[in-house]
C-alpha cells in the first residue's frame, strides 16, 4: 500500500468508533437475516474498507460469498476474520465449510479438530456452534 | 425436534451458517448518529470526487454506499415508536 492510500485508510478507520462499527454491522446482519443481500453487501464491503481489522464484517462477507457458491471467497474472508480474531470458532467453522466444499479434507480436518477440542473444553458460548460442528463433522466423515 | 410449535422459527434451522454470525451491536444506537453519519456521507462524497487514485476512489465509493444504506434505513425506520 502506498503512503497516500495508507493515510486514507488510517483516516477512514479513525472516522468510526468501535461501538459504531458494531452497530453498523448489526444493520448489515439484520439485512442478511431478512434476505436483503445487496444492502447487506454494501454494509459489509464498506466496513471492510473503513475497518479492515473488524472481524465480524469479514464473517458477514464470508456468508454472502457462500450464498453465491464462491467458496474460495468464503475461505479468504474467513481467514481474514481468523487472522484478526485467532480464537474465533465461528471463523474456523466457516473455513471448514469452505474447505469441505473445495474438497480440501486436510484443512477441514485440522480446523474440525481444533473446534472439537474447544467444545470439549467447554469454551463455546454460542449454542449453534456445537450443532454446526456436528453437521460438518458428519460431512467430513462421509467424504473421508 | 424442539417443542417450538407456534413459536418463532429456530434461526439455525433456517440458515445454519447465518446463525454463526456474532451479534454485537445495537441498532437503537444508530438512530442517535443520524447527524454525524449524514455529515460523514457528505464529506466522503466530496473526497471520492477529489480522489487522486483509483484505489482511493474505490475505498470512498464503498464507504459512501455503506453510509447511503444506513441513512436510507434511518429515513424509513419509525423513530421513537412513532
Amino acid at each position: 500500500m502506498d503512503l497516500p492510500a495508507k493515510r486514507a485508510a488510517d483516516l477512514l478507520r479513525k472516522s468510526y468508533s468501535q461501538d459504531e462499527l458494531f452497530d453498523i454491522y448489526e444493520l448489515g446482519k439484520l439485512w442478511l437475516e431478512s434476505g436483503q443481500h445487496r444492502r447487506a453487501e454494501a454494509i459489509m464491503n464498506g466496513l471492510n474498507e473503513v475497518a479492515s481489522d473488524f472481524a465480524p464484517a469479514w464473517l458477514g462477507t464470508a456468508f454472502l460469498r457462500s450464498i453465491s457458491g464462491n467458496y474460495e471467497g468464503v475461505l479468504n474472508a474467513a481467514k481474514q476474520a481468523l487472522r484478526i480474531a485467532p480464537e474465533s470458532i465461528e471463523a474456523m467453522l466457516y473455513i471448514v465449510t469452505a474447505a469441505l466444499a473445495l474438497k480440501d479434507l486436510s484443512t477441514a480436518g485440522t480446523y474440525l479438530g481444533e473446534v472439537g477440542e474447544r467444545i470439549e473444553q467447554g469454551g463455546v458460548s454460542n449454542p449453534h456452534v456445537s450443532r454446526f460442528f456436528k453437521m460438518q463433522l458428519a460431512r467430513y466423515q462421509n467424504r473421508g | 425436534m424442539s417443542g417450538n410449535v407456534g413459536g418463532p422459527p429456530d434461526p439455525f434451522s433456517l440458515s445454519p451458517l447465518l446463525s454463526l454470525l456474532p451479534s454485537c451491536g445495537n441498532l437503537t444506537r444508530l438512530e442517535n448518529l443520524v447527524s454525524s453519519l449524514f455529515a460523514r456521507h457528505e464529506k466522503v462524497e466530496t473526497l471520492r470526487e477529489e480522489a487522486k487514485s483509483k484505489e482511493l476512489e474505490r475505498r470512498y465509493t464503498a464507504e459512501e454506499a455503506m453510509l447511503r444504506q444506513i441513512l436510507d434505513w434511518l429515513a424509513v425506520k419509525p423513530m421513537g415508536g412513532e
